[in-house]
């Protein structure tokens, strides 16, 4: 909260003092800090990338088993420092920031292994095991966006390790569109357990994370549909399989998320990712050709436009815009190879991105929703 | 559900894993013998990559246009290597008494039965790629042939290398 606005709209007769102060008080005891936060994470983060260096550092003159010893007590002493704090409801960030800790100093102990008993073992395999043991803990007692951000990361990861390692053998499309389309699972738990758990703040982050799973990564595949023919080619049945199993996905995860949130916003979510799983599928007939999968890629985010209308999610509705001006630019250099070469051509194009910048900014502060709490 | 057991449960949880993985890969490590094998730099422009050192097997008696991910068999009294042999693995259990099991092919490194990596310090790998790269050195790598075919790494000695019979 603004001080500043705060004094001005004193000044401006607006509020009194007393309403002036009350809405301190208010604000000292239920805002959110985020600038807490935002430190607490990027301090959180450096301790982890620091232990992953001293990890890899390999001190060559301490024994194995010492080093694993001191690696295992740390966390042992992490994992008790997590239950005597039990559930922190007044200072949620250290336990966030603790548990952050805890999960990186796990994940590091399997690279520690590894290096001291010279093992080697496809990335997929730590981070598995990974989420196994830390993704209860997580699920539980996660506060904030550090911890979901940990959970889908390594989830995506590993998923894409694997698919990537397994593109062959038997079952070969089930191994690969079916564990790749699991982080969109996201989306609908974090819409389900958002408003049983009183973890809001932590669910919220986890649905998010989904959704923008399942948006980037049909967007994503709308873009590779400009240049690749899915439809033609000796795996083209392959990716039809693919697809559908995406998109089957990404349908159950619309008619979860709008079973449990029959709200606006929530409606607004499930409808965005039953329109993702309609331009995947359209993906493999159309690919091949630019035009027609710049429309697909701006159709879609067309629909994310209105629906973050709907929704009323401002920064999404204004990232919609940004996103399809720029797809519009880049289109018409696509289309226009020449453009750049002659000198109508740059005086062209820059009054073409100059429009579409403009035009793009009219339509994102002229319809934007108001700011609201609530984000897909 | 008593939410205390369960929370007692998922802290537990990552401490017994990683308890029992790291039980299982000290046994593991114990099984086998222990063999010798020269061996060149992987890559002349790059042996090192982080923390490890990558180089190829130059498996006695096997020529250079054999190398590729076999199924090979060491004969000889361990650690001494006198000869290997490639064979046919169908996969339906052991080849002979001491083999090395060949492994899908991974672009950037090598495994398997081709070549590994040995994890070390910084300062000792740099050493180690000096050392792989001068000609007059022959890398000799002291390895555990595990039961499943599986080589672990464990140390990287240099000797001179024996004079090459003249090029015809």
């Amino acid at each position: 909260m603004s001080e500043r606005k705060l004094r001005v709209w004193q000044q401006a007769g607006l509020i009194d003092a007393e309403t002036a102060q009350a809405i301190r008080v208010w604000e000292a005891e239920n805002g959110r800090p985020l600038v807490l936060w935002a430190v607490i994470g990027i301090a959180v983060l450096s301790i982890a990338l620091g232990l992953i260096s001293v990890v890899a550092a390999n001190w060559e003159d301490i024994p194995v088993l010492v080093r694993l010893g001191v690696h295992f007590a740390i966390l042992a002493g992490a994992a008790l420092a997590l239950w005597r704090l039990g559930h922190d409801r007044e200072r949620p960030w250290r336990e966030e920031a603790l548990l952050f800790v805890f999960g990186a100093l796990g994940l590091t102990f399997f690279g520690h292994l590894g290096q001291a008993y010279q093992t080697t073992s496809p990335l997929w395999q730590p981070l598995g095991a990974w989420l196994v043991l830390f993704g209860p803990l997580f699920l539980l007692r996660g506060k904030g966006a550090p911890t979901a951000l940990a959970l889908i990361g390594v989830l995506v990861f590993a998923v894409w390790d694997y698919a990537v390692w397994s593109r062959s053998g038997p079952m070969e499309v089930l191994r690969f569109a079916v564990p790749t389309a699991l982080p969109l699972a996201f989306a609908p738990i974090g819409a389900v357990l958002r408003y049983r758990e009183g973890r809001t703040w932590f669910w919220q982050r986890l649905e998010e994370l989904g959704f923008a799973y399942g948006l980037g990564g049909a967007s994503l595949l709308a873009i590779i549909a400009g240049f690749e023919r899915f439809s033609r080619g000796g795996d083209s049945a392959q990716m039809l399989q693919v697809i559908l199993i995406w998109a089957l996905a990404g349908l159950v995860a619309a008619a979860l998320t709008w079973r449990a949130r029959p709200d606006p916003s929530g409606q607004a979510a499930a409808t965005v990712l039953a329109g993702a799983a309609g331009i995947l599928l359209l993906t493999w007939p159309l690919s091949g050709n630019q035009v027609i999968a710049a429309l697909l890629f701006m159709a879609l985010w067309a629909l994310v436009g209105w629906m973050a209308l709907k929704g009323q999610w401002r920064g999404v509705f204004q990232l919609a815009v940004a996103v399809l001006a720029l797809r519009l630019i880049v289109l018409s250099f696509e289309l226009e190879d020449d453009l750049l070469t002659s000198g109508f051509g740059l005086i062209a194009a820059g009054l073409l991105i100059l429009g579409i910048a403009w035009g793009a900014r009219w339509v994102a502060r002229t319809y934007a929703p108001p700011k609201a709490e609530d984000a897909p | 559900m008593n939410r205390a057991l369960l929370h007692i449960a998922a802290l537990a949880l990552p401490l017994l894993g990683l308890g029992a993985s790291w039980l299982t890969t000290d046994r593991a490590s114990r099984q086998g013998q222990e063999w010798e094998v020269p061996v060149q730099g992987y890559d002349p422009r790059d042996f090192l990559q982080g923390h490890y050192v990558m180089f190829q097997y130059d498996w006695p008696g096997l020529d250079e246009g054999q190398l590729g991910n076999v199924t090979l068999c060491l004969q000889g009294t361990a650690p001494k290597i006198d000869k290997v042999f490639r064979v046919s693995d169908d996969g339906s259990g052991k080849p002979c008494a001491n083999y090395v099991a060949a492994v899908a092919p991974v672009r950037g490194f090598p495994n398997g039965s081709t070549g590994g990596r040995l994890y070390t310090s910084q300062d000792l790998a740099l050493r180690m790629q000096q050392q792989l790269a001068d000609p007059k050195l022959q890398g000799v790598l002291r390895f555990r042939l595990r039961p499943n075919g599986k080589i672990v790494p464990l140390g990287l000695t240099f000797r001179p290398r024996p004079a090459e019979p003249a090029q015809p």
